[in-house]
């Protein structure tokens, strides 16, 4: 190896570190270390003349290393190592000092003490570079596929998005039919748009479209490999009913005994024990229910398979399971409401008339449990009072932390929809904390909602009692007329936040993401990279990011498909060079490394005998390295002789030899 | 003459005052939703509004507070503390309200006065009283059979200890002297 | 089992009846009861005026039962909050406990938190059972509809633990229906019967519990069994006070102590209940037993 001739720059970041560090006594002390060519100082290293200085002192006089003393690395590290690439050095011969972030603002009163500090920085980062070897970036090839897990509007817009842009799509929906939550809803705020009119086109487009293979009723149970080479083992669940033959015609419904309440009008309506979701459901294929089947429990009945002119009823169907490859997987499995039974002040089970904003909306519903006439559920009677009840169980410490953001416009959007329909008949309260009608189109909303006549009660009820004759009152406190008021009403509308859907979790296990707080999984950085996660290739769209309305699910799911196209466009992923190696020779097969691997991304080599690194699963943790009996699997750029030379460096530079002298 | 209630500085030393005393109160993480008041039993009876209160310790507004016969409203029923989202527990921010106002001079209703200086002088809140059955006739512990009132078996002892705990401040003048 | 029966004040000085049917019904089941000798005031009545003196005064209670060795058996729901919060602070301010300790000293007392609080609701559904009181019963109180009334402090604030649940509390109508009679929902069932305001809003008090009263009755209820002396000497001993605050003649409710009920039921002597100090019109219940 040549030996060393290094340029370190201190920088002044302006005042941010110069109006704590002497730089000059900084540089002083720098151009005295070993092996130092050059030191100099600037106002912002990071700017352009900055920069310029950097690479002209390289070429004129003939640098190789770099210390750049500074911010975080984490704010400027590309931008030196770009400019050390285009001086035509090797960018991972560069070590930058945090003089900022780890000196000069935590310590900002100590200037002495600073300026030491400083200089111990400076010189561990001087010892380091010293030692570092250039690398090079590998690439691994991305596949053109996307894996689209979840088939609801989030994960249909992203699946039409890049299926157009020419990527293969798989899109897998755990349910027997595609379209979500949104397939249930009446009319979407602001336009009032049919839900399902602005809904059904879009999962029909996906039934026929060329690049999209609809995988509905399957789940997704394994995923090995990494970014752009993902091997996903999907099972396809047995609907006992041969999907090629059945047309759909729904004689099978017909001739079924068994009625149970359903889950698509969340309990107000009921299907058989052989159906499908909803009339418009994609695809139209019928599904048993094998824990209501009489003949899967009982090993009676038959019927549907009697009457299937198409003999498309199949009960010796077994699960099937698919493997695939993708290059990148986006997930988009949704949200739930949250149970506001637990919420049990408010009464939710214990009376009919006591209902969640979705059952609302399938009561509102046209192709709903009622035919969309707005009633009861007790009796069937239309309700000449319906009390809306918003932050039910959210922005609450015992229930939901965080503010379900559709709450209040799903409110006043009800609101308006009893108003049109039932007039001058139905009072409506709204019973609110804080009323969050952001959107676009919200405003214009809630003022119709008041043209109508809504009376908004700014206050929230302790209670719902359900009274002996089978009524409903509460009490609330209207801040606004500091009324006590004793509201009597037919229907109580609660609006539940919204939660990550249980089936989550799982999925959240096997492709190892990460979950904030709240439970959703969490983004790369909530404001510039809002679809990215930990995990190189899988991005996150939609509801399972966070709870959101259908403009700003749909805006997000373009955004996640945008950005896994961009890297299947590009057909390659740079892989970063920082990663564990093995030296065989050392290695004695003890496998502790391959046991406390976070990202499993080495294994062993039965025949070798010795640790393998997957290099592009690997994140350059250095856990393995740390755990290593034999010092065999090292970590480069992190190797144990330059971290050593780094904690030999923070002693005062000896004036004897150079660096290099250190051990292996 | 204005009727308006006068803001600079909020007077911070009482908010700190009332988060110290013994207690779960967090009055700042009340936003103002009255589910406290919606449900409290005196609220539907009396002008008294749980929130209001919560909402008038957050800007400093205290003197007016424990001054007024507001704070010795409360039923004590716990409701609010067991509904409230925030998990303000408006009971414990009364309390404290309560205590401050000793502190401050304010005195103790008669009837707590009276307690007081029984659980001092007897070691129960008040004296064995007089008991008549639905016949109107008399009853006494002793006649039923029933054990004499439990009392601490050294009561200047005890009262000692008891001016020690802070009784002093509430006493005050020569009472308060042990 | 062994309890030190811990009667607070408005028991020993006023609410005799509690007391005595407490004292004849819990042994019959296996409760044994030592007095806790030496007892003071818990200090609820005053808390907000002392909160130092109502933490002292509570301490001193348990550092007597941790003298004894025993759990408290508080009878008084007030009480037994009092105790419970009080437990629940100290163990978490060592501060606190050094303070009470030193003022503890002087009657050579000590606290150390090994003493638990009980309540006779929670010792006769969690501890008896209601399995072992109905095979005890030998005179079932038949065709009565009893309504339970919890009172406050043995529900809430939750987050403590509290004997039954604040929301669908249910053991206090399991023991009524133990005994053969039955129970029911009421519109009021977990609203407060207003004694704490005895001392700065009469008025106020009184009509709370009038409300209470009403809300039984309008559910057609022969009586009202009770768990606290507060909730008691609302409802029964001034309910007279209540009917004429209210104007409402028609106010008129059996109320009993729920160990009055139980005594009864146990075939114990009517004379050793107390059932002569209820004011409430209690003999409309008692010709029918």
């Amino acid at each position: 190896m040549e030996k060393p001739r290094i340029g370190v720059y201190i920088c002044h970041c302006g005042i941010n570190i110069a109006g704590t560090v002497d730089i000059k006594a900084v540089v002083e002390y720098a151009s005295g270390l070993p092996d130092v060519a050059v030191a100099r100082d600037y106002a912002y290293v990071c700017s352009d003349p900055g920069q310029t200085m950097i690479r002209d002192d390289i070429r004129s006089m003939r640098l190789n290393r770099i210390v750049v003393a500074a911010c975080s690395p984490r704010m400027h590290e590309l931008t030196f190592q770009k400019t050390l690439r285009d001086a035509g050095l090797n960018p991972y011969l560069l070590d930058v000092a945090n003089l900022r972030e780890q000196c000069s603002w935590p310590h900002a009163e100590l200037h002495e003490d600073a300026t030491e500090k400083a200089k111990q920085l400076v010189s561990m980062s001087v010892a380091r570079v010293a030692l570092l070897e250039p690398l090079e970036m590998r690439t691994v090839g991305v596949e053109k596929a996307c894996l689209v897990v979840g088939g609801g509007i989030a994960g249909i817009k992203a699946a039409l998005e890049l299926a157009n842009s020419g990527f293969k799509v798989y899109l897998v929906e755990r349910s027997p039919t595609i379209g979500g939550h949104m397939a249930q809803l009446d009319k979407v705020f602001p336009t009032l748009d049919c839900s399902a009119c602005i809904l059904t086109p879009m999962m029909v487009t996906v039934s026929h479209h060329p690049n999209i293979e609809l995988l509905a009723y399957s789940e997704v149970r394994g995923v090995e490999g990494y970014v752009g080479n993902f091997r996903v083992v999907v099972t396809r669940k047995p609907r006992y009913v041969d999907t090629a033959r059945c047309t759909g015609c729904g004689t099978c419904a017909q001739k079924c005994p068994v009625r149970v309440p359903d889950e698509f009008n969340l309990g107000l309506g009921s299907r058989k024990a052989i159906y499908v979701p909803f009339p418009q459901a994609v695809p139209l294929k019928y599904t048993i229910d094998r824990d209501r089947c009489l003949y899967f429990q009982k090993g009676v009945c038959r019927v549907c398979e009697k009457f299937c002119t198409a003999g498309a009823v199949d009960l010796d169907q077994e699960p099937e399971d698919l493997e695939l490859q993708a290059g990148t997987i986006i997930v988009a499995t949704g949200y739930d409401l949250y149970d506001i039974q637990q919420l049990r002040e408010y009464g939710y089970g214990r009376h009919k008339n006591i209902i969640v904003s979705l059952q609302m909306e399938r009561i509102l519903n046209a192709a709903g449990p009622t035919q969309g006439k707005i009633v009861r559920p007790s009796d069937g009677k239309e309700p000449r009072s319906v009390a809306f009840i918003l932050c039910a169980g959210s922005r609450e410490d015992a229930g939901l932390q965080y503010c379900c953001r559709v709450g209040c416009i799903t409110a006043v959007k009800q609101a308006c929809m009893l108003k049109d329909h039932l007039k001058e008949g139905v009072t409506v309260y709204i019973c609110y904390t804080d009323l969050r009608t952001f959107g676009k189109g919200h405003e214009e909303m809630y003022t119709r909602a008041r043209e109508a006549g809504v009376v908004f009660v700014r206050g929230r009820p302790s209670e719902v009692r359900a009274l002996p004759d089978g009524s409903l009152v509460f009490d609330v406190f209207d801040t606004i007329t500091q009324q006590l008021l004793r509201i009597n009403a037919d229907m109580v509308v609660l609006q539940p936040g919204l939660v990550p859907r249980p089936e989550t979790e799982a999925l959240k296990d096997i492709l190892k993401l990460q979950t904030s707080p709240d439970g959703f999984l969490l983004e790369a950085h909530p404001k510039l990279r809002p679809n990215e996660t930990v995990v190189d290739g899988v991005f996150i769209a939609g509801t399972v990011q966070g709870p959101k309305d259908i403009t700003d699910t749909v805006a997000h799911a373009g955004a996640a498909a945008a950005t896994a196209g961009s890297l299947m466009a590009r057909g390659v992923f740079e892989v970063s060079p920082i990663i564990a190696v093995v030296d065989e020779d050392t290695c004695s097969g003890c496998g502790k490394c391959v046991s406390v691997c976070p990202y499993q991304a080495i294994s062993l080599d039965e025949k070798a005998g010795t640790a393998q690194v997957l290099e592009a699963k690997c994140k350059g943790c250095g856990s393995c390295s740390s755990t290593c009996p034999t010092g065999a699997i090292q970590l480069r750029h992190y190797r144990d002789k330059q971290v050593l030379a780094m904690i030999e460096g923070q002693v005062p530079a000896s004036p004897s030899g150079s660096s290099t002298d250190l051990p292996d | 003459m204005e009727n308006v209630v006068e803001l600079g500085r909020v007077d911070l030393e009482s908010l700190r005052e009332i988060k110290e005393v013994i207690g779960d109160q967090r009055v700042d993480f009340c936003y103002q939703c009255a589910k406290c008041t919606s449900g409290c039993p005196v609220a539907k009876l009396l002008d008294y509004r749980p929130h209001q209160i919560m909402g008038l310790v957050r800007l400093g507004a205290i003197d007016q507070l424990i001054h007024s016969d507001l704070i010795w409203t409360c039923s004590e029923c716990m409701k609010c503390k067991e509904r409230c989202p925030q998990d303000v527990a408006p009971t414990d921010v009364i309390y404290a309200l309560r205590s401050l106002a000793i502190s401050r001079g304010v005195k103790p209703l008669e009837g707590h006065l009276k307690m007081i200086r029984s659980i001092q002088s007897r070691g129960t809140m008040q004296p064995v009283t007089d008991v008549v059955t639905r016949a109107f006739k008399f009853y006494r512990r002793a006649e039923a059979g029933l054990p004499p009132v439990p009392m601490p078996k050294d009561l200047e002892r005890f009262g000692r200890s008891l001016l020690r705990a802070d009784y002093s401040r509430v006493l005050g003048g020569e009472e308060g002297k042990p | 089992m062994r309890a030190a029966l811990y009667l607070g004040c408005t028991i020993p000085t006023e609410q005799y009846a509690y007391e005595v049917s407490v004292r004849e019904a819990l042994p019959r089941l296996g409760v044994e009861l030592v007095d806790l000798e030496g007892a003071n005031c818990c200090g609820e009545p005053i808390r907000g005026v002392n909160p130092l003196g109502w933490v002292y005064l509570c301490a001193r209670n348990l550092a007597l039962a941790e003298g004894m060795g025993l759990d408290i058996l508080a009878l008084c729901n007030g009480c037994h909050l009092s105790l419970c919060e009080v437990k629940h602070y100290l163990g978490s301010r060592p501060d606190l406990v050094e303070r009470v300790n030193e003022l503890l000293k002087g009657e050579d007392l000590e606290y150390t938190g090994k003493a638990g609080v009980l309540h006779t609701l929670e010792v006769l559904h969690d501890q008896v059972g209601v399995d072992r009181i109905r095979e005890q019963v030998t005179r079932p109180l038949k065709g009565l509809r009893l309504a339970a009334y919890y009172g406050c402090h043995i529900l809430r604030p939750s987050k403590l633990g509290r004997p039954d649940d604040s929301e669908n509390p249910h053991k206090l109508e399991e023991l009524i229906e133990a005994l053969g009679a039955r129970s029911g929902d009421y519109p009021d069932r977990l609203e407060c019967c207003g004694a704490a305001l005895l001392v700065s809003s009469n008025k106020t008090a009184l009509t709370m519990t009038g409300l209470r009263l009403r809300s039984i009755q309008g559910q057609g209820f022969d009586g009202v069994a009770t768990v606290c002396p507060y909730c008691h000497k609302m409802l029964d001993t001034k309910q007279a006070l209540s009917r004429s605050l209210l104007k409402d003649k028609e106010l008129s409710l059996p109320v009993f102590y729920y160990t009055q009920l139980l005594g009864l039921a146990l075939g114990a002597d009517r004379e050793r209940l107390g059932l002569e100090l209820n004011l409430s019109p209690i003999d409309k219940v008692l010709s029918k037993v």
